[in-house]
């Protein structure tokens, strides 16, 4: 005898055409080719655990300094990482700031870097910002105990090596990546007031960028 | 109060490390040179481990402190095998918080140190520079 079929089921058992619960399911899920640089830039979370950078940061500086001969060595591969941050931190700080304008002047520059820059990287504003008598293209900025340096004590062995070179190479791809392109050195302030923790950031600018603003009467 | 500190790291149960610092922060402490540091922190290692096994009731937790005529001894011991001891004057309270917060420094300022490998000493001076503040604060 033939089976009987019930009434709206094809043969087989499973219909042929999407069902309306399904066609809802597709909807909502992000069409094909989708990936993290189509979703909307969030606010991000404000903090991350200083612990966790401690560790990350510790571990790159090890990873490093297997890799290299001297102090100097060091210096120039933190100060590379640093850099590859600054250029994506100058872009993400622009945005959220939501300035219309971009900086055109150096000292602009300088505290675009003091402020926002600082303030969304460490928490707060960088102690100081000074500018160097005898050189116009030389200006100092200053932060009493920078944040990655925390937990590293660093070895006699190894004394004129500051692991905030780090910081120096992001504050070298703020300022590059912004139109200025600039040498940024970091140095340990071993005067007493400094508490031996407190970094000199030199910043010094390449003699293009003088020349333009001078040109344009904005010495 | 006098507190001299000394460092043991060990493995559980029978293997030791040898002690991983070892300071005097008072000048009323015995002046030990590091051989001799070494040589008592090992001393106390075992005693820990020796009286861990001889405890009447079962299920003993390892030693926590050591109390003479002469001084009081703390010790703090961690779930990574770790020993930390105090020496201090008698009747001075309060040891085993400021072991804790040592164990807090030492998880801070030396593990997250690049330049310190493990169970080498310790010659970290964000570490000594804590610690000194920690201990000049113990209640007398």
């Amino acid at each position: 005898r033939r089976p009987r079929l019930t009434p709206g089921r094809h043969r087989g058992g499973r219909a042929a055409v999407p069902q309306r619960h399904e066609l809802a399911a597709m909807r909502a899920q992000p069409p094909k080719g989708a990936s993290i640089v189509d979703r909307p830039l969030s606010k991000g979370r404000q903090e991350v655990s200083q612990s966790a950078f401690g560790y990350i940061f510790s571990e790159f500086i090890q990873y490093s300094l297997a890799r290299s001969d001297t102090a100097n060595d060091l210096e120039t591969k933190l100060e590379e990482a640093g850099y590859a941050v600054g250029v994506r931190v100058l872009e993400l700080v622009s945005f959220r700031e939501g300035k219309p304008r971009r900086e055109t002047r150096r000292l602009g520059a300088l505290q675009n870097v003091r402020g926002p820059v600082w303030k969304s990287l460490f928490g707060k504003q960088a102690d100081a910002l000074e500018k160097v008598v005898d050189n116009d293209d030389e200006y100092h900025i200053i932060e009493q105990d920078p944040l990655v340096n925390q937990y590293v004590s660093v070895p006699p062995a190894l004394a004129n090596l500051n692991c905030a070179a780090y910081v120096a190479g992001i504050i070298r791809g703020v300022l590059c990546s912004g139109g200025f392109p600039a040498q940024v050195s970091a140095h340990t302030d071993s005067s007493p007031e400094g508490g031996g923790t407190r970094t000199i950031f030199l910043v010094k600018f390449a003699p293009e960028v003088i020349a333009r603003e001078q040109a344009r009467g904005l010495a | 109060a006098a507190a001299r500190t000394h460092r043991a790291p060990t493995t559980a149960p029978a293997r030791a490390r040898p002690p991983a610092s070892a300071q005097n922060f008072s000048p009323n402490a015995a002046k030990l040179k590091s051989n001799d540091q070494l040589m008592c922190a090992s001393t106390l290692n075992g005693l820990a481990l020796i009286l861990k096994e001889l405890s009447p009731v079962g299920g003993a937790r390892p030693m926590a402190a050591l109390e003479a005529t002469s001084f009081t001894l703390a010790a703090l011991d961690t779930a990574t095998g770790l020993k930390f001891f105090v020496v201090a004057e008698p009747g001075t309270q309060g040891l085993d918080v400021v072991l804790r917060a040592a164990y807090v420094l030492y998880c801070d300022y030396v593990l997250k140190n690049p330049f310190y490998e493990l169970d080498m000493p310790i010659h970290c001076d964000r570490f000594d520079a804590r610690l000194g503040r920690l201990l000049a604060d113990v209640p007398r």
